[in-house]
């Protein structure tokens, strides 16, 4: 089943196109990262998906239900969960609170301690429950805000930069989580930069240049393609 | 002559809105244009720009260079208060309303004690002028050409001085502006300083207008709060065309239905505006420029 | 704030043996929990409802003065302090819901109950009116700066168009406007009874009253806070797009919060109303305005004991300095409000308490 396709999708800022004809279509299922120099569109994609940006022209399906008219909050109670590259805790309630926050709007009662102590668990930061989410270290924060976004149980979860400023420990932990999430049958789409994390967890790789889809395949496919490397190097007779 | 007649009373009513919007607003304009600050206390530059004016035009002063002096006082106000307090709160956008609100009651309610409930005022220069039956105050005319000379000259400041150029700069990039060696903090109490100039400066010419009493700063912050949230943050592309454009709706409800009326359509204009257009006219016009 | 909720032994996970409104009142979002908090609130309920006893019917007068004004300073904590909606509007719906008791009692008197009729209406007005400007607020996405702006706005455009009412064509039945008198004649709160109507007169059973009203609506606004809707709402101030990100309607709720911050101001307009039988539009201006920050602020917006505690302590200060010169009164407040803002903006209260836990933690340490 594929869970989420785009047809035809345009963007443009008063004659910026920062989507052009993108036709991506992603199984359920699947761990998908989005690659591309910087001013690529990717964050943009993001946004249209998640409603930010309304589109130019074009469609969204998630799960083979149009989303292109919901607004965003609506989107995300269809199944879609996000985590940005900038931090999205809520600094002054506790770690648990925050937790409680994401999983309410789903769950009462008992269900909903449940599921917050077990999200709590998978991030581990169950000891750290009753802290500031404001005061924790800036991977912890990173890994709440993971643990916010799959409480839910999201069927989509989007990640824009999951690993940046992390150690590489950090890294290699959180590439765990994010298959461990896969294996529940998640689908999960990463925009990332990191090559290394992107070879450990991707099933298949999107590059974008200038708001198009430039390429797409495994990450051995994407790796030999002179094409791809040319993008991110430029060459002497490109305008920059 | 009829239709010359009516053209005639309509440009009046356009121009004195105009003048009015933009004289009121440029100060704070300027001041949010730099900082992001939206700084309650502008009611009270333009107070003491005009209770300075008066009080030196009452000693002999010939009434240009009075005004000139309450726009200075307005303004060393303005540094002051930038280097005293204001310079604490730029990063709490929220907080520096609540606090510059706190500093206008301070001066408002300080003027009361210093100066009583009211002082006697000047009277309007100039005399008036007749076309066909209706005659028309010849300074509100002057104000006018005051407005739009001050717009040119804010334009030329900003953009073909070295002061303009620096504070552009920090504007825009406030880190990259530090870098380049510009004093960031000296810049901030500058603009600062000079917005509070600029509304000293309305205070003062609208001074021989209105009564001289200490809350008189409260009539001019609903027109100038409207003018700057529709225009966005940038002066020129911002204010100057959201006066423009208030000022036909404001001239003209007024006409019709009276103050109350004009300022019942600002206020709903702004509403719609920010819905639309959440940069003002500024953003909606810079963008289009990219 | 996070040595509290550690200390505290009711956090929300051990809570769930707790029954559940006994949880909500005593949950995270307000300060003051735990049995040794609750002891004290029982003992200054106690305090207050033998204070007549030892005092002169003046000051037990004054002191339901003060509370009328505690409603709206709630009100305006639930805006702004929790859902972080800075709002210059409530001196509007005060105003607002004054004026509209006005109108009914002297229209249609005080007998058979219409003076609650009054309040009633008065408060249903302010939250209507809070709806629609709320509704043209939130749904147009105005936020921070400007919505401080739109609402300012607002209620000086309000006060403006009251204060020209002054003519005899400006009235509703047989109530006038009065411009900038204000309006007059007004009678106070009723309560029909089978004997004879009592006529709640600035006094000690009008204490009573608001006494009692006082502590529900406080205990009212407690379980809320604390509640799923009050998360939401914390959530929303933090960080309203990631509350957005993660399935609220962040619209509706702040609309929620505006409507029922706007119906307590109302409430604080309709009771000052009855109390003084005068109700102008110098509530409504720059001045009042300013007033309602400042004993929030000063208090500690974040929270609803602080703003309760903080609006109370600075009437006193206020009406003790309005005896030297009201002027003076109005310099020291703004003079408090800013350093406040500066140097404390969390309020004074959260900032004794911030130093309390602090001294007590190193006194723990050294012993």
């Amino acid at each position: 089943m594929t869970i989420l396709r785009t047809e035809n999708l345009y963007k443009h800022f008063d004659g910026v196109k920062v989507a052009q004809d993108v036709n991506f279509s992603m199984a359920s299922g699947e761990i998908r990262c989005l690659i591309g120099p910087n001013g690529a569109g990717k964050s943009t994609f993001f946004k249209l998906v998640l409603g930010e940006h309304q589109p130019s022209a074009g469609k969204i399906y998630f799960s083979d239900k149009e989303i292109t008219k919901l607004r965003s909050f609506e989107r995300v109670k269809q199944g879609i969960a996000v985590k940005f590259q900038v931090p999205g805790i809520f600094a002054e309630l506790s770690v648990w609170q925050n937790m409680q926050i994401a999983v309410q709007n789903h769950l009462h009662g008992d269900s909903m301690t449940a599921a917050i102590d077990k999200a709590l668990a998978f991030v581990r930061l169950t000891d750290k429950a009753e802290e500031l989410a404001g005061e924790l270290s800036h991977g912890e924060q990173q890994w709440l805000e993971i643990g916010m976004a799959v409480s839910t149980e999201p069927r989509l979860l989007l990640l824009d930069e999951p690993t940046a400023g992390m150690t590489p420990e950090e890294t290699a932990r959180t590439g765990e989580m994010i298959q461990a999430l896969n294996r529940q049958g998640m689908s999960i789409l990463a925009v990332e930069h990191d090559m290394e994390f992107v070879r450990q967890i991707a099933h298949k790789v999107t590059v974008l240049n200038f708001g198009e889809i430039f390429a797409e395949g495994t990450i051995n496919d994407i790796e030999a393609n002179e094409e791809v490397a040319r993008i991110y190097l430029g060459t002497a007779d490109d305008d920059e | 002559m009829e239709y010359i007649h009516f053209a005639f009373t309509a440009f009046y009513q356009f121009g004195d809105a105009f003048a009015f919007l933009v004289l009121s607003a440029m100060g704070l304009a300027v001041i949010f244009g730099m900082m992001g600050i939206i700084n309650l206390a502008h009611g009270e530059f333009i107070m003491c720009g005009a209770y300075v004016t008066v009080a030196t035009a009452r000693m002999g002063v010939p009434l240009p260079i009075a005004m000139l002096c309450g726009s200075l006082a307005a303004g060393i106000l303005g540094i002051v208060l930038e280097r005293t307090i204001i310079h604490r709160l730029y990063h709490r956008p929220l907080d520096s309303i609540v606090a510059t609100w706190g500093i206008s009651l301070i001066l408002t309610q300080g003027t009361l004690i210093v100066f009583g409930s009211s002082m006697s005022g000047i009277s309007t220069p100039l005399g008036s002028f007749s076309v066909g039956d209706y005659t028309y105050s010849t300074y509100r005319m002057v104000l006018l050409g005051v407005a739009v000379l001050l717009l040119i000259g804010l334009y030329v400041l900003f953009h073909h001085t070295t002061f303009g150029i620096h504070s552009r700069a920090t504007i825009q990039a406030p880190h990259m502006a530090k870098a380049a060696g510009i004093d960031t903090g000296r810049m901030y109490s500058l603009t600062f300083g000079l917005g509070a100039a600029l509304a000293g400066l309305a205070g003062a010419l609208y001074a021989p207008t209105i009564s001289i009493v200490p809350t008189l700063g409260a009539n001019f912050l609903v027109e100038s709060f409207v003018t700057v949230v529709v225009g966005g943050a940038d002066v020129f592309l911002g204010t100057a065309p959201a006066a423009a454009t208030l000022a036909v709706i404001k001239a003209f409800l007024t006409g019709w239905q009276g103050q109350l009326m004009g300022q019942v359509g600002l206020l709903i204009t702004v509403m719609v505006v920010i819905r639309i257009l959440p940069q003002g006219l500024s953003g909606w016009l810079l963008k289009g420029r990219s | 704030m996070a040595m509290l909720q550690r200390e505290d032994p009711l956090t929300a996970r051990a809570a769930s043996r707790v029954p559940n409104w006994m949880r909500l009142v005593n949950g995270p979002q307000t300060l003051g929990r735990g049995s040794l908090f609750w002891v004290g609130f029982a003992l200054a309920i106690g305090a207050a409802a033998v204070y007549p006893a030892f005092a002169d019917g003046w000051s037990v007068g004054n002191t339901a003065y003060f509370f009328c004004w505690v409603f709206m300073a709630l009100g305006l904590s639930l805006i702004w302090g929790y859902t972080g909606a800075l709002s210059f509007g409530q001196t509007a719906f005060f105003g607002l819901a004054g004026y509209t008791y006005g109108v009914v009692t002297i229209n249609f008197g005080a007998a058979y109950g219409m003076t609650i009729v009054g309040v009633l209406l008065g408060v249903g007005m302010s939250c209507l009116g809070a709806a629609l400007l709320g509704y043209m607020l939130f749904y147009g996405r105005i936020s921070g700066v400007f919505l401080g702006i739109v609402t300012l706005s607002t209620t000086l455009v309000f006060a403006t168009f009251m204060a020209q009412t002054a003519g005899s064509q400006w009235a509703i039945g047989d109530a006038r406007m009065g411009g900038d008198n204000g309006m007059t004649g007004m009678p106070p709160l009723t309560i029909p009874w089978a004997g004879g109507d009592i006529a709640l007169y600035s006094g000690v059973p009008l204490y009573y009253l608001l006494l009692a009203m006082l502590v529900l609506c406080y205990l009212g606004l407690r379980v809320l806070v604390n509640s799923r809707f009050g998360n939401v709402l914390v959530a929303i101030r933090e960080n309203p797009h990631r509350a957005e990100m993660l399935g609220y309607d962040i619209r509706r709720y702040q609309l929620i919060a505006f409507v029922i911050g706007s119906g307590l101001a109302g409430l604080s307009g309709v009771l000052y109303t009855a109390w003084g039988q005068y109700i102008s539009p110098s509530n409504m201006d720059l001045a009042a305005a300013a007033l309602l920050i400042i004993w929030v602020a000063v208090g500690g917006r974040k929270d609803l004991t602080a703003t309760l505690v903080g609006t109370l302590v600075v009437l006193g200060i206020f009406q003790n300095l309005t005896i030297y010169g009201s002027y003076y009164a109005f310099v020291i407040m703004g003079l408090l409000l800013v350093v406040i803002v500066v140097y404390l903006p969390e309020g004074l209260i959260p900032g004794l308490v911030r130093l309390v836990s602090r001294l007590r933690k190193r006194k723990e340490g050294m012993s």
